[in-house]
This record gives C-alpha cells, sequence and structure tokens, in this order.
C-alpha cells in the first residue's frame, strides 16, 4: 500500500533538482591510492599465502640444493637496475633499492661464511630464491614507478626472510610453505 | 540507469582479478576510481575520507573478488561494497543513530549563482545521513526498500530523510537565486 505521507519522488517540482543532481560531474581524488593498493597486497600475499606445493619427487633435488645452500648461491638480479633507471624511481623506491642491495652484502657475507644449514632451511632458501628470481624478472619487465616500488618492496621482504633463514634466524620455523613438502625420513616413493 | 557505476566489466577481467592477476586489479581500480570516489564525497562530505574509502572499498573489493558470483551486476556490487564502507563510516560517529531533524539553512551567501558549485556547496549544507539517502535515492537509483536495508532503518525513515532533505536542498540551492532576483 502506497505511503501518503510522503511524495513519490522526484515529484514534477523536483525534476530540475534531480536532473542538476545527476547532471554533477564526477569528482577525481587528489591522487591515485593504486599503488598503496598494490603494495598491500604484494605484501599480504608474500607473507600470507602459501606457495605451489612441491611434487612428490622434489625431494631428489634437495642434494643439490643442500649443496648450493652450503655453498652460497648467486642471486638473480634486476638487470643493473635499468628497468626502474628508466622510471625515475620515486624516493621511496630509492630507498628500497638501497635496502635490498644491503640485503645482498649482507647475505655475501653470510654465503661466505658457508653456514651449513639443515635440509628444512635448504628447502625454505631455495624457495625464497626462486621468488628472488620471480621478482627480479618482474621487475626487469616494471614500466612504473608504482609498479617497480612493490616490486622492490616484495623483494625485501623476500632477502629478508632468506637472510634470516641462512643465519639460522627463526622468523618462519619451517619452510615458507609450512614444510608441507618435507616427509619424514621413513616416508616412502612408490 | 544515473548511476556513474553502471560500467558493463568484461567477465575474462573479473575473472583475471579473480586469480590475483594484478593488472586486471588496476584495469577495474581505474574503471571505478571515480565513481567510488564521488559516492564516498556525496555521502561523507569530505575529500580526506573520501579517499580513505576509495582505499578500503577497492581492498575490500580485491580481496572478496574470488567470492563474486555474477548473479548481479559487477559495478552494483562493487557499489554496495563502497556505500557500505561510508555507512560504516558514519555509524561509527554514531550520527546514523541520531539522526532527526535537519539543521535550519544558515544565511545565504549572495555570490551569484553558478549552478553546479552551488548544488554542491546546497548538497554538503545537508546532514551526512540525509545526504545519503537524497544521492542514493535520486542519482544512484537505490528503491527506499534498499536504503533502508543499507542504513537498518526502515522504509518510512528513508522517505522521509528523502522527502525533508530533497525540500531542504531545493531551499538551499534556490535561495542564493532568489536572493539575486530581489535584489
Amino acid at each position: 500500500m502506497p505511503d501518503d505521507r510522503f511524495p513519490m519522488f522526484p515529484a514534477d517540482d523536483d525534476r530540475d533538482l534531480v536532473a542538476a543532481l545527476r547532471a554533477l560531474p564526477m569528482a577525481a581524488p587528489k591522487r591515485s591510492v593504486f599503488a598503496e593498493l598494490e603494495r598491500e597486497l604484494a605484501n599480504a600475499s608474500a607473507s600470507a599465502a602459501p606457495l605451489p606445493r612441491r611434487p612428490r619427487g622434489a625431494w631428489i633435488a634437495l642434494a643439490a640444493t643442500l649443496v648450493a645452500a652450503i655453498a652460497g648461491v648467486r642471486l638473480f638480479h634486476p638487470q643493473d637496475l635499468g628497468a626502474v633507471a628508466e622510471i625515475s624511481p620515486s624516493p621511496d623506491t630509492l630507498a628500497l633499492i638501497a635496502q635490498s642491495q644491503q640485503l645482498d652484502e649482507m647475505l655475501a657475507t653470510l654465503d661466505a661464511r658457508s653456514v651449513p644449514i639443515d635440509a628444512e632451511a635448504a628447502m625454505a632458501s631455495a624457495e625464497l630464491e626462486d621468488l628472488i628470481g620471480l621478482t627480479a624478472l618482474q621487475l626487469n619487465a616494471a614500466r612504473r614507478d608504482d609498479e617497480a616500488q612493490a616490486l622492490w618492496s616484495r623483494r625485501v621482504d623476500l632477502m629478508t626472510r632468506l637472510a634470516a633463514t641462512r643465519a639460522g634466524v627463526t622468523l618462519n620455523p619451517l619452510s615458507d610453505n609450512g614444510g608441507a613438502y618435507l616427509q619424514n625420513a621413513s616416508y616412502r616413493i612408490d | 540507469m544515473s548511476s556513474h557505476f553502471a560500467i558493463d566489466v568484461p567477465n575474462s577481467l573479473i575473472e583475471r582479478g579473480a586469480r590475483g592477476d594484478m593488472r586486471a586489479f588496476e584495469q577495474i581500480y581505474r574503471l571505478f576510481e571515480r565513481p567510488v570516489y564521488t559516492l564516498a564525497l556525496r555521502m561523507l562530505g569530505d575529500a580526506d575520507e573520501a579517499q580513505e574509502i576509495l582505499h578500503d572499498a577497492m581492498l575490500q573489493l580485491f580481496r572478496k573478488l574470488g567470492q563474486f558470483r555474477g548473479d548481479a551486476p559487477f559495478w552494483g556490487w562493487l557499489r554496495q561494497i563502497a556505500v557500505n564502507e561510508a555507512l560504516m563510516r558514519l555509524r561509527r560517529r554514531g550520527v546514523v543513530e541520531t539522526v532527526d531533524e535537519l539543521p535550519e539553512p544558515e544565511d545565504c551567501a549572495a555570490a551569484p549563482p553558478e549552478h553546479q558549485r552551488d548544488l554542491e556547496r546546497a548538497l554538503n549544507r545537508l546532514p551526512q545521513v540525509t545526504r545519503s539517502v537524497v544521492w542514493l535515492y535520486h542519482v544512484e537509483g537505490y528503491s527506499h526498500e534498499e536504503i533502508a536495508e543499507s542504513f537498518g532503518k526502515s522504509v518510512s525513515f528513508s522517505k522521509s530523510q528523502l522527502a525533508r532533505g530533497t525540500q531542504k536542498l531545493r531551499a538551499l540551492y534556490e535561495a542564493p537565486l532568489a536572493q539575486v532576483a530581489y535584489a
């Protein structure tokens, strides 16, 4: 049943007013918030999302990984920071690049010490190196500062975790995916 | 449909976004940046807060994109996320619960009417809840039932806010015109 206490809108008198309201131009924000969103989403996925589970046969690579991890692995770097140089990095991006370089040096020192690490840490190390390599490839393809900034932030995060893993510091006690693919010594592969 | 949100988004773009493709996110963001910001600005009347709503609504959208079922238009889904974010902010201030009488208009400036600016100014002088109802009904095309549900109020609440709000908006908008006419 219609409610007679209030007129239906737009009433004739208000048609012009409603038309004027609808004709108001859209407002634009002072700045885009996409770069912030991208950074937050990248950080969230780096710290929370499980990594892809490795196939059972991956244990075969364990020995090789162990050797590589103990002997030290040269990390995949973005090509001479060339991509970033093309896009005029912002001060925030430059700060992340500097942080990343410091972590590179720290990792080189850790590699030189050739600290033996256990199998679990070695696997976590290998995964982090894969992800750092992937980030480097993405960085080489980045064409805007906001993209590059999100990727450098991810690289710093991954390298921090790698440095902690190599130094034997427990940021995350298991490998990056919670050690899901590591099996007990009694596990049989048929 | 007068809503600025009414933009058809290809299913392939939504599916890519749901898989976490950042470039798809960006395209969606660019399509809806201004509609979301404008809606938030009209509801809250503050540019900084509208910017925060834009951020929060888009973050919600990207996190929930995998839950989008496609049984309603994508833009309507996003619009409701933005409305909910803005309403949450109004609720935190307690203005949704305490809304009652509209204030009398202050002395209107005698500046010559520059229609859109005057209308925006008049709109900004309505209380936030009233302004939100007026905007959602007249511009976004919400029904009274939808407004009532969003605000957690009755349909009568929506109708009374709209009737009084529109009347007041007209008075505020036309006051400078009248002053000029009788000068």
